[in-house]
C-alpha cells in the first residue's frame, strides 16, 4: 500500500501533473467561493475539457476541483455568512461569529486545516475499510438510511435554537417544504399549485442563500456608520491564520470525531457532506466543556463541520470503488469522468490495477494542501472585506448573491424564492427558530421520505427495528431527544437552562 | 441517469409565456414554414444555435450534447453553446424548445419514450410528435437483471414465480418501459423508486428488491463483476462495436419472449436531437447534414467510444419516424400507462 501511494504521489508530482492540479485548485477555489455552484456541478461542466488530457491528468484535475471547492466555500461562509455550498452551511454559525469578533483569519485557518486533516483521515479510513468495502456498503439499506436521516434531524433540532420545541417546529417546517414536488412513489404532484417550477421541489440553494444571507444582509444595511463587519480592527493577521492551525491541532479530538462522522455519512448517497457537517457540529457542541460558546464564535464550531464535510469524500469513495455507485454528487461526476477516460470504476477497478485508486487518494489530499497554501496567502487579504463599511458592502454582496442564484439554473423564480427566504430567515432569526434545523430538514427530507416508503415496501414496518444498525441509530435518536430531560429529572436538580447553542 | 416519472404540464404561470408561441408562429411561420423560404435557408445559421440539455450536467444526454456541439459549431460556422434546463424529468427543457421560433436557433436532445409518456398521461398538453427531429445520435437496449445468485435463471422462472404475487422491482422512477414490458410478460410488480439507476441496482445486489430494468450501459459493469445476471433484452441486441455487447450475448429479447416484433425497438432508449415544430425543411436538412458529418468523422467516432458513448446515427427523416412510431406504440398502451401513473 505504501509503495502504491508513493508511486501515485510520484505520478502526480511528475510534470505536467502539478500544473493540472494547480489549475484544478484555482478553479475549485473560485467556484467554491461563488454561492450556489458546487464542486459537483463545476466538475460536470469541466469533464469535456478533460477529453484531450491524459487520463491521470484529467482525473487529477477533476479531483482537484472537487476537493478544493469546499475550501473555497468556507471562505464566503466565514466572511459574509453566505455558504458557498450546502455542506458549508454549518460553518457560518461560528465562522461568521468569529468574523464579527475580528477573528476571521483564525476561523479561515482553522477551517482550512480542518479540511486538510479531515480529508486525510477520511482517506486513511477508506483505505483501512477497503478490503471489507462490499460488506460495509451492503450493510446499509433503506432502514439504515431512514434512521440516519432521523437521527441527524433529531440531533440538529436538539442542539440549535431557543428550545427543543422550537427546534422540532423548525424541523417539521423544513420537512414540509421538502415534500413540495412530485411524490417519490407515484410521481403525483403535491403542493405545487399548478406551477411547473414547483414540480421538482424547492431547490435547496435559493433557500439556503436566502435564509442565511438575508438576515445578515439586512443587519449589514443597518450598519450606517464607518464600521465594517468586524468589531475590532484585525491586526497581525498572519499570526492569526496560524492560530487557526494551532486551534485545529489543540482540538484534535474534535478533528478525529468529526472525521469519523464524516466518513460514515459519506456512504449515504446524495446528502453526505451537509449531513456530516451538521452532525459533527452537533457532536462537537455536545462533547465540549463549554457548549455555551457555540454559536458565539467557538473555533471548534468551525473545525467540526469543515473537517467532516471533507472526511465524507473518503466514505463516498467506498461505494464508488466497490460497486461503481456514487456516494455523492462529486463522486457521481468523478465516476463519469473516470468512464470518459476509459477507467471503469466499480468492482473491477479494485480487482485489477489499484494504481488509479491510489492516484485518487493522493489527488484528494494534495490539492487541499495546495489550496490551504493559497487560502493562507490570499485569505488574510480577503479579510479586508470585513472592514468595508456595511452599507457599501451589503448591496455588493446582495447583487453577487442574487446573480449567482440566477446563473445557477437561469431560473428567474429562483431569485424570487431567495428573496422570500431572506424574510423567512430574518423572521426565524428574530423569533428564535433555528434556520439550521430548517435547512437540514429540507436537505434530508427527500431521503427521509423515500427511504421510509422503500422500507415499508420491502421490509415492512418491522424493518426499522429488526436490523442492528438501524436499531442502534434509533437508540441514538431517542437518547438525544429524551435523554437530557430524563437525566435531569432523575438527578432532581433544578433544571439548568437548555443549552442554547446556535441559531 | 434517466428518471422518468410522471412529468410536465403546461398549464402553469412559468410557461405562460409559451401561450404566445402560437401567435409568434402565426407571424413567423406565415411566410416560410410551409415550403421553406429560400431566403431563410440562405442565411442559416445567421446566429448562434443554443443546444438545450433538459437534464442537469454530467449525465448521458449532457455528455452527448457536449461532444456533438463543437462539431456542429465547426460545420455550421457559428457558436453552439450547451445549456442545461433540467426539470420535470426532462420535459421542461423540451417544452421550452417547443415554444421557440421555428428558425433552427434552438435545438434539444431528448428521448421519444419520455415525451410519449408525458403526453399520454396528460402531464403535458403538447403533441411532441410535432417537433422537427434533426437526427438520432444513439440507441441502447434495456436489460432486465436480477441478482447474480438469484434462483431465477430465465424470464420464464420469473413468470412462474409471479403467480405467487407481484415481484419487487427497483426503479429510478416508474417509466413506460417498465410498465409495458412487464405487462406484456404477464409479470405483476411492485415499484420501489430510487434516486437513479445506481441506487436501484444496488438494491438488487443487496437483495432488497428482486428485479430491475435499466439501459445496458448502466448494468454492464454489474454483470461483468458478477453482481447481476441478465435475463432479457428489451430492444435490439447491441452490435459488435458496442463494448458492452459481450455481457448480453445470447440473452433472449422481449420480442422473442412475447412474440411481438418491434415492441423492444419502440421501448429502448433512443437519443434524438430536435428543434421547434414547423421549422423550414431546409433548416432541418442543414442541421441533419451537419450532424451526419460529425458521425462520419473517424476521429470523432473514436472520441465517442473513448467517452463510453456508442453512436447510432440516423438522419432527420428516419429519426422523425422513430419519434412517431414510439408515440404510436405507446398510445396503444394509453390506458395501462395512465392507470399505472395514477397510482
Amino acid at each position: 500500500m505504501i509503495d502504491g501511494l508513493s508511486s501515485a504521489f510520484a505520478d502526480l508530482m511528475t510534470w505536467p501533473s502539478p500544473l493540472y492540479l494547480l489549475l484544478g485548485v484555482v478553479v475549485g477555489l473560485v467556484v467554491g467561493v461563488l454561492p450556489g455552484l458546487g464542486g459537483g456541478g463545476a466538475m460536470a461542466l469541466l469533464i469535456p475539457f478533460t477529453f484531450a488530457m491524459e487520463p491521470s491528468h484529467g482525473i487529477a484535475f477533476l479531483m482537484a476541483v472537487g476537493a478544493t471547492s469546499g475550501i473555497g466555500g468556507q471562505v464566503s461562509s466565514i466572511l459574509i455568512s453566505v455558504p458557498g455550498d450546502p455542506p458549508n452551511a454549518a460553518t457560518t454559525i461560528d465562522g461568521f461569529a468569529m468574523t464579527k469578533q475580528g477573528k476571521a483569519a483564525e476561523a479561515m485557518g482553522a477551517a482550512t486545516f480542518g479540511s486538510v486533516f479531515g480529508a486525510t483521515i477520511g482517506m486513511v479510513l477508506m483505505l483501512a475499510v477497503l478490503p471489507f468495502a462490499r460488506e460495509f456498503v451492503l450493510a446499509f439499506s433503506y432502514p439504515e438510511f431512514f434512521m440516519l436521516a432521523l437521527t441527524g434531524l433529531v440531533l440538529v433540532s436538539r442542539l440549535t435554537g431557543d428550545s427543543v420545541h422550537k427546534g422540532l417546529i423548525a424541523a417539521a417546517a423544513g420537512l414540509m417544504v421538502a415534500f413540495v414536488g412530485l411524490d417519490p412513489v407515484n410521481g403525483n404532484p403535491r403542493f405545487t399549485f399548478e406551477s411547473l417550477y414547483l414540480w421538482d421541489g424547492v431547490d435547496i440553494v435559493p433557500v439556503l442563500i436566502g435564509l442565511f444571507a438575508g438576515a445578515e444582509l439586512l443587519a449589514l444595511f443597518s450598519h450606517r456608520g464607518e464600521q465594517g463587519l468586524a468589531a475590532a480592527p484585525p491586526g497581525g493577521e498572519a499570526s492569526r491564520v496560524m492560530d487557526g492551525f494551532r486551534a485545529t491541532v489543540r482540538h484534535w479530538r474534535v478533528v478525529v470525531t468529526s472525521s469519523v462522522i464524516g466518513f460514515g455519512a459519506g456512504i449515504v448517497p446524495g446528502i453526505s457532506g451537509t449531513l456530516a457537517a451538521f452532525v459533527a457540529y452537533g457532536q462537537a457542541a455536545r462533547s465540549s466543556r463549554h457548549p455555551e460558546r457555540f454559536g458565539k464564535g467557538a473555533v471548534e464550531g468551525v473545525i467540526a463541520p469543515e473537517t467532516a464535510n471533507d472526511a465524507d469524500k473518503g466514505g463516498g469513495l467506498l461505494p464508488t470503488l466497490a460497486f461503481g455507485i456514487p456516494g455523492g454528487v462529486i463522486m457521481a461526476v468523478l465516476l463519469s469522468g473516470l468512464l470518459v477516460h476509459g477507467v471503469p470504476a466499480g468492482p473491477n477497478l479494485l480487482r485489477g490495477d489499484l494504481h488509479i485508486v491510489y492516484v485518487l487518494v493522493v489527488a484528494a489530499f494534495l490539492p487541499r494542501l495546495l489550496a490551504a497554501g493559497i487560502v493562507l496567502l490570499l485569505g488574510m487579504k480577503a479579510t479586508v472585506l470585513t472592514r468595508i463599511r456595511g452599507d457599501i458592502l451589503a448591496p455588493a454582496i446582495a447583487a453577487v448573491t442574487l446573480l449567482s442564484v440566477y446563473a445557477l439554473r437561469n431560473e428567474p423564480l429562483d431569485v424570487v424564492l431567495t428573496l422570500i427566504f431572506c424574510y423567512v430567515g430574518y423572521a426565524m432569526e428574530r423569533f428564535g427558530f433555528s434556520r439550521l434545523t430548517f435547512i437540514i430538514a429540507l436537505v434530508l427530507g427527500g431521503l427521509f421520505e423515500s427511504s421510509y416508503h422503500q422500507t415499508m415496501t420491502t421490509f415492512g414496518a418491522s424493518g426499522f427495528v429488526t436490523r442492528p444498525i438501524a436499531l442502534a441509530l434509533l437508540a441514538v435518536a431517542v437518547l438525544a431527544l429524551f435523554g437530557p430531560p430524563v437525566a435531569r429529572r432523575l438527578r432532581r436538580k433544578p433544571a439548568p437552562a437548555d443549552v442554547e447553542v446556535a441559531r | 441517469m434517466h428518471v422518468m416519472g410522471r412529468t410536465g404540464t403546461s398549464r402553469t404561470p412559468v410557461l405562460a409565456a409559451l401561450a404566445v408561441a402560437p401567435v409568434l408562429c402565426a407571424v413567423a411561420c406565415s411566410d416560410g414554414a410551409s415550403g421553406g423560404g429560400d431566403e431563410e435557408c440562405a442565411d442559416y445559421p445567421g446566429s448562434d444555435i443554443e443546444f438545450i440539455v433538459p437534464y442537469s450536467a454530467g449525465g448521458g444526454f449532457d455528455t452527448w450534447a457536449r461532444v456533438i456541439a463543437p462539431e456542429l459549431a465547426d460545420d455550421l460556422g457559428v457558436n453552439v453553446p450547451v445549456a442545461n434546463r433540467d426539470g420535470a424529468g426532462g420535459i421542461t427543457g423540451v417544452t421550452e424548445v417547443f415554444g421557440t421560433r421555428p428558425d433552427g436557433s434552438t435545438i434539444v436532445i431528448t428521448e421519444p419514450g419520455i415525451l410519449a409518456t408525458a403526453q399520454l398521461t396528460g402531464t403535458s398538453d403538447l403533441d411532441f410528435a410535432e417537433l422537427d427531429v434533426v437526427g438520432r445520435v444513439a440507441v441502447g437496449p434495456e436489460v432486465i437483471v436480477v441478482r447474480a445468485d438469484s434462483e431465477w435463471d430465465t424470464i420464464e422462472d420469473v413468470q412462474a414465480a409471479a403467480g405467487g404475487g407481484p415481484v419487487l422491482m427497483g426503479t429510478g422512477g416508474l417509466a413506460a418501459v417498465n410498465i409495458i414490458s412487464f405487462d406484456e410478460l404477464g409479470i405483476p410488480f411492485e415499484n420501489v423508486s430510487h434516486d437513479g439507476s445506481s441506487e436501484a441496482l444496488l438494491s438488487v445486489v443487496r437483495g432488497d428488491t428482486a428485479i430491475a430494468l435499466f439501459p445496458l450501459a448502466s448494468v454492464a459493469e454489474g454483470i461483468r463483476a458478477g453482481d447481476l445476471k441478465p435475463l432479457l433484452l428489451v430492444g435490439t441486441p447491441p452490435g459488435e462495436d458496442n463494448p458492452d455487447a459481450d455481457v448480453v450475448a445470447g440473452v433472449p429479447t422481449l420480442d422473442e419472449a412475447t412474440g411481438q416484433d418491434g415492441l423492444g425497438a419502440a421501448l429502448e432508449q433512443h437519443r434524438i436531437v430536435a428543434t421547434a415544430p414547423d421549422t423550414p425543411q431546409c433548416i432541418v436538412e442543414s442541421l441533419s447534414e451537419s450532424m451526419a458529418a460529425a458521425f462520419q468523422d473517424d476521429g470523432l467516432v473514436g472520441d465517442f467510444q473513448e467517452a463510453g458513448l456508442v453512436p447510432a446515427h440516423m438522419d432527420a427523416a428516419e429519426a422523425q419516424e422513430v419519434l412517431q412510431s414510439t408515440i404510436d406504440t405507446l398510445t396503444e398502451y394509453e390506458d395501462l400507462l395512465s392507470q399505472s401513473f395514477e397510482g
